[in-house]
């Protein structure tokens, strides 16, 4: 009688499909004017996957021991089995606008994560995040100069990679220690048509300003920790992380100028802190309750500002017996949150309704979560936006990369 | 206990905290679904991409710059080789005037055996005539001079260099034949480089109705007696036609167009002769009598042409087509822009410091406008002018934007420039020398050789005190590049100038048609904006040149940015031809005479700017 360490893996499908979707979708995800602020980074994506999103965004202390958690990676240490998940979202966005219409849908794929259960109370996991969003394309229907006609997009974002540690010494306590790795990829796009009014005829054999465009490049990494104290009705969650330092590079140019000219910065992401509470009237239900805070401060610009989300929402949990009829096995989860955005004192409510649907009897759970915001800015006033977002997230649970008893 | 329930519900109906808090969350969820839904300020996102400085409230600044000063300017002439030409000139006419080269190979020496006897006129020379289809009127009337006195007849002198196969194989001839084609016929050496002719003839060609009649053939005595002393060979003969000027008093001006490579059988009426027998034309003549320019290894018939012109330097010229280089100094534009922008109470872009790049504006469009001092269209063609924008890279002096300027000794070879294997800056692939030899006490010989690519050498001849201009190519920089050389043989030592134009691009000459959009390509819709004659300004549109003096810093600095005023190669355009359907404005298939004459003050040029700028954000 022995140990292998490891069950030869079998073909794990569906992560392979979920990376194959990343590589062919088109990066975008909430449309805001917030994008366009280079003193940014555009919109903050959630860390959470459609079961969080489902409950108000919280859930950080929420233990479902079921697939990989980016917010709070210490709770995968109370999983069971080795899981993957990979969240898709969709969403359409409106400015409040009476006389034009500027409704756009975006597309995105927040997070793939992978969590590795060990033969001891360790998992490993290893993350694939979009941490910041730029997505804004806007042309005035009405221009100020019919001789120039400006258009502007933005796109890309922070991207990042990460690689936990969770560890639960004792039944009740979980901690954990990650790494994280930022690429950003940003890139804002000016453009002007000048050869649309016919009435100038030198305008109108001119040329069009194609592209200011600057790229920026970017790098830089952070440590996270976070910790779990669970018991059997409650639970209580913490996690943190350092604040990190982007090395930027940024290179411009316009139409007809291929510039090589290149500047060097550095700009600071800011510490996070995260708590939450999950409390379990009942054995399938939970009210969970989260707040985080974020250090952004204005000593780079005046339009940075502190930031912090509260988030609460409920779960009523389907049974867990193979034997009761599907719709029994199905979660039902709500929510609603207020955030205040890092960038112009911008506030942001949103309700949120969800849903778990089990897949087969192993385990697999298909998380789908609906959340309709309202934001504007509080500081000017000269703006509001609505959105309507669908998440999708899909979780595999496996023994796959787990320690097995060898056969005779 | 009745049946379970299809759907469980999250609160259980039994317990009491679970019905008050399915209360709190139904009114929480409520109040917060009715604040996302409340109205807001119901403005665009414009508004907001406005106050953040994305878009512009003025966009476009527009400005029209008088009289800028031109920091420096020169003409080039690019004015490439004619061999084959199918049209040659040949007379004078202004400052113009031009000299035809023929070769011919006499293989078949029985020819020569129709010269026998005692009349003088048994060999001819006859040239063609060709008419135009188009602006035939147009070309009878340019062999007036500009004095409109009608000439009857021009005078020229025919030099001929003659040469036999005596005592060579057959490959020491080819390899005479094809010597002596690229120095009589291919190079434009000057009749001063050339040994003394082996016979001088002089014919006098009908002027008036020259174009009445395909061809005209005159004798050529001289030449005729020395062939006659060698019935039994091979012969090489170059023939120059160069007009005489002055006496007699009837052959004044007149610049005729002769049939050149005019192709084989019936068409060679057209093409250069030479008659044997008593022929009067070569209309009809056997072939047996008839002896075609010679083919060089080009494959091109051995006939060429050059063009010279004695006016001023800065004249801008077709016919010979020279263009006329102008540079503007950026910091100069620059602060003209500032000015009339703050004259509009605008507040100028600031400019950076440092950097090769200047993105404070995008142009979109521009042009520049040269006040004419005034215009010698010859058959009065509207011509067609492009504008070239390039930046010349100086290849020495990068500081202050000088031209690079070198002094050869008399008898030395210098290497003056490298060029590059392409794609590979920093391997030399050439040394380029040039050598300033002694011919005699008042002919000089500039050679131009390159270390490996040697078919890129040249020889050129100056006597003391002449300035002749060369262009050739340098591996390894843009595409399109060239070399202009301008030359000036002194006693002692050569003086050449030089400058390379990089990244050469014709501004935009269409435009489109404001109520379609659609870009113009009929003729008759473009010639309105070609030069005319009596128009007192030529202007152009430098849209592209703009854009890259005012965005890169380097303009006038390491390079110069170049504006060069460059007549099409078919200029004159002929706006009456009438094929049946009506007129249809076409390109004259000729080279038509020009000279537009820049407004100099002084020895100084300046030119209007127009332009459009879209002020860029600082980021």
């Amino acid at each position: 009688m022995g140990f292998i360490p490891f069950r030869t893996p079998r073909l794990p499908l569906i992560p392979v499909l979920a990376v194959l979707g990343l590589c062919a979708s088109p990066s975008r995800g909430e449309s805001s004017p917030l994008s366009i602020h280079p003193e940014g980074f555009g919109l903050e994506v959630s860390g959470y996957n459609a079961r969080e999103k489902g409950m108000g965004e919280a859930g950080l202390a929420s233990v479902n021991r079921l697939g990989p958690s980016l917010p709070n990676p210490s709770k995968t240490a109370f999983n069971e089995k080795t899981s993957f998940s990979a969240t898709f979202d969709t969403d359409v966005d409106w400015l409040r606008d009476s006389e034009t219409s500027n409704r756009t849908t975006a597309f995105l794929i927040p997070d793939i994560a992978l969590n590795f259960q060990t033969r001891w109370p360790l998992n490993v996991g290893l993350f694939y995040r979009q941490r910041f969003d730029r997505n804004f394309t806007f042309t005035p229907a009405v221009p100020n100069d019919p001789d120039a006609i400006q258009s502007f997009t933005t796109e890309g974002g922070i991207y990042e990679l990460a690689a936990t540690l969770a560890y639960a010494p004792k039944p009740y306590l979980a901690l954990a220690l990650g790494y994280h790795f930022l690429l950003g990829r940003e890139r804002t796009i000016e453009s002007a048509a000048f050869n649309q009014n016919p009435s100038n005829e030198d305008l109108f054999n001119g040329q069009n300003l194609s592209g200011d465009t600057l790229s920026v490049r970017s790098n830089g990494s952070y440590p996270s920790v976070s910790m779990t104290f669970r018991q059997k009705t409650y639970s209580l969650a913490a996690s943190g992380a350092l604040g990190a330092t982007l090395d930027r590079t940024l290179t411009r140019t316009i139409t007809n100028l291929s510039t090589t000219e290149k500047r060097e910065e550095s700009r600071d992401l800011p510490w996070t802190v995260q708590v939450g509470g999950a409390y379990k009237p009942r054995s399938n239900q939970s009210v969970a309750v989260d707040f985080a805070y974020e250090a952004w401060d204005d000593a780079f610009s005046g339009l940075l500002n502190p930031a912090f989300r509260a988030g609460a929402g409920y779960e009523f949990q389907g049974a867990g017996s193979p034997y009761e009829p599907y719709f029994r096995k199905v979660a039902y989860r709500g929510g609603l949150g207020f955030e205040r955005l890092y960038l112009g004192e911008t506030d942001l409510y949103f309700v949120t309704l969800g849903t778990g649907l089990p897949l087969g009897r192993r385990g697999n759970v298909l998380d789908v979560a609906l959340k309709y915001g309202h934001r504007g800015s509080l500081e000017n006033n000269l703006w509001t936006e609505d959105f309507l977002k669908l998440s999708v997230t899909l979780t595999g649970v496996s023994v796959w990369g787990q320690p097995v008893r060898k056969r005779r | 206990m009745g049946a379970k329930p299809i759907f469980s519900l999250p609160f259980s109906r039994r317990s009491a905290g679970g019905r008050v808090a399915a209360a709190a969350f139904a009114v929480a969820f409520s109040c917060c679904l009715s604040a996302c839904i409340s109205d807001g300020p119901n403005k665009t996102g414009g508004e907001y991409l406005s106050q953040n400085g994305i878009l512009l409230e003025n966009p476009l600044y527009h400005l029209s710059l008088k009289g800028v000063p031109v920091d420096s300017f020169w003409t080039t002439d690019l004015d490439g080789n004619h061999l084959g030409d199918s049209i040659l000139l040949a007379g004078h006419s202004g400052d113009f005037s031009a000299e035809a080269r023929f070769a011919f190979q006499l293989t078949d020496t029985s020819m020569l055996d129709s010269l026998a006897g005692d009349d003088s006129t048994t060999l001819k020379l006859s040239l063609g005539f060709p008419p135009s289809r188009f602006a035939l009127e147009e070309l009878k009337a340019t062999v007036d001079d500009s004095s409109k006195t009608t000439q009857d007849s021009i005078r020229f002198q025919v030099s001929a260099w003659e040469t036999t196969d005596t005592a060579t194989s057959d490959a020491q001839w080819a390899q005479r034949v094809a010597e002596w084609n690229r120095r009589y016929v291919r190079n434009e050496d000057t009749l001063a480089a050339l040994p003394e002719p082996s016979t001088v003839d002089t014919i006098t060609l009908a002027v008036k109705d020259a174009y009445a009649h395909p061809s005209q053939a005159r004798a050529l005595p001289r030449l005729r007696k020395r062939l006659l002393a060698s019935m039994r060979y091979k012969h090489l003969i170059q023939i120059r036609l160069s007009p005489i000027f002055g006496t007699p008093i009837d052959s004044g001006a007149a610049m005729l167009r002769l049939g050149g490579q005019q192709g084989d059988g019936s068409g060679l009426t057209y093409g250069p002769l030479l008659l044997f027998g008593k022929r009067d034309s070569a209309t009809g003549a056997p072939a047996a009598a008839r002896l075609p320019t010679l083919y060089t290894n080009s494959g091109l018939r051995g006939v060429n042409y050059s063009v010279r012109y004695t006016g001023p330097e800065a004249n801008i010229l077709t016919g010979k087509w020279r263009g006329l280089h102008v540079i503007l100094d950026r910091k100069a534009l620059l602060d003209s822009i500032d000015a009339d922008l703050r004259r509009q109470n605008r507040t100028p872009q600031p400019h950076p410091a440092s950097g090769d790049f200047d993105v404070a504006y995008f142009v979109p469009f521009a042009k520049l406008t040269l006040p004419l001092a005034g215009s010698a269209l010859e058959g009065n063609f509207p011509l067609e002018i492009k504008l070239i924008s390039s930046a010349d890279s100086l290849l020495g002096d990068e500081t202050n934007g000088a031209i690079k300027e070198d002094r050869v000794p008399l008898e030395k070879a210098e290497v003056l420039w490298n060029s590059f294997e392409p794609g590979n800056p920093g391997k030399i692939r050439n040394d380029v020398k040039v050598a300033y030899r002694t011919v005699d006490s008042t002919l000089r010989r500039v050679e131009l050789a390159f270390s490996q690519d040697s078919s890129l050498n040249d020889t050129v001849f100056l006597a003391v005190g002449q300035t002749k201009q060369l262009t050739t190519t340098l591996s390894g920089y843009p595409v399109n590049s060239f070399l202009t050389l301008k030359v000036e043989a002194g006693t002692d030592s050569l003086t050449v100038r030089s400058y390379l134009t990089a990244h050469p691009g014709t501004e935009p000459g269409e435009f489109r048609d404001p109520a379609t959009g659609e870009t113009i390509t009929e003729m008759e819709k473009r010639v309105k904006r070609f030069l005319y004659p009596k128009q007192t300004e030529l202007t152009l549109r430098a849209t592209n040149g703009i854009q890259r003096m005012l965005n890169r810093t380097r303009s006038n600095k390491t390079f110069l940015p170049d504006f060069q005023f460059q007549p099409a190669f078919s200029a004159a355009i002929d706006t009456s031809v009438d094929l049946g359907s009506g007129n249809i404005p076409a390109a004259v298939p000729y080279p038509v005479l020009s000279v537009v004459s820049p407004k100099l003050e002084g020895n100084r040029l300046k030119v209007d700017v127009e332009l459009y700028l879209f002020p860029l954000k600082a980021r």
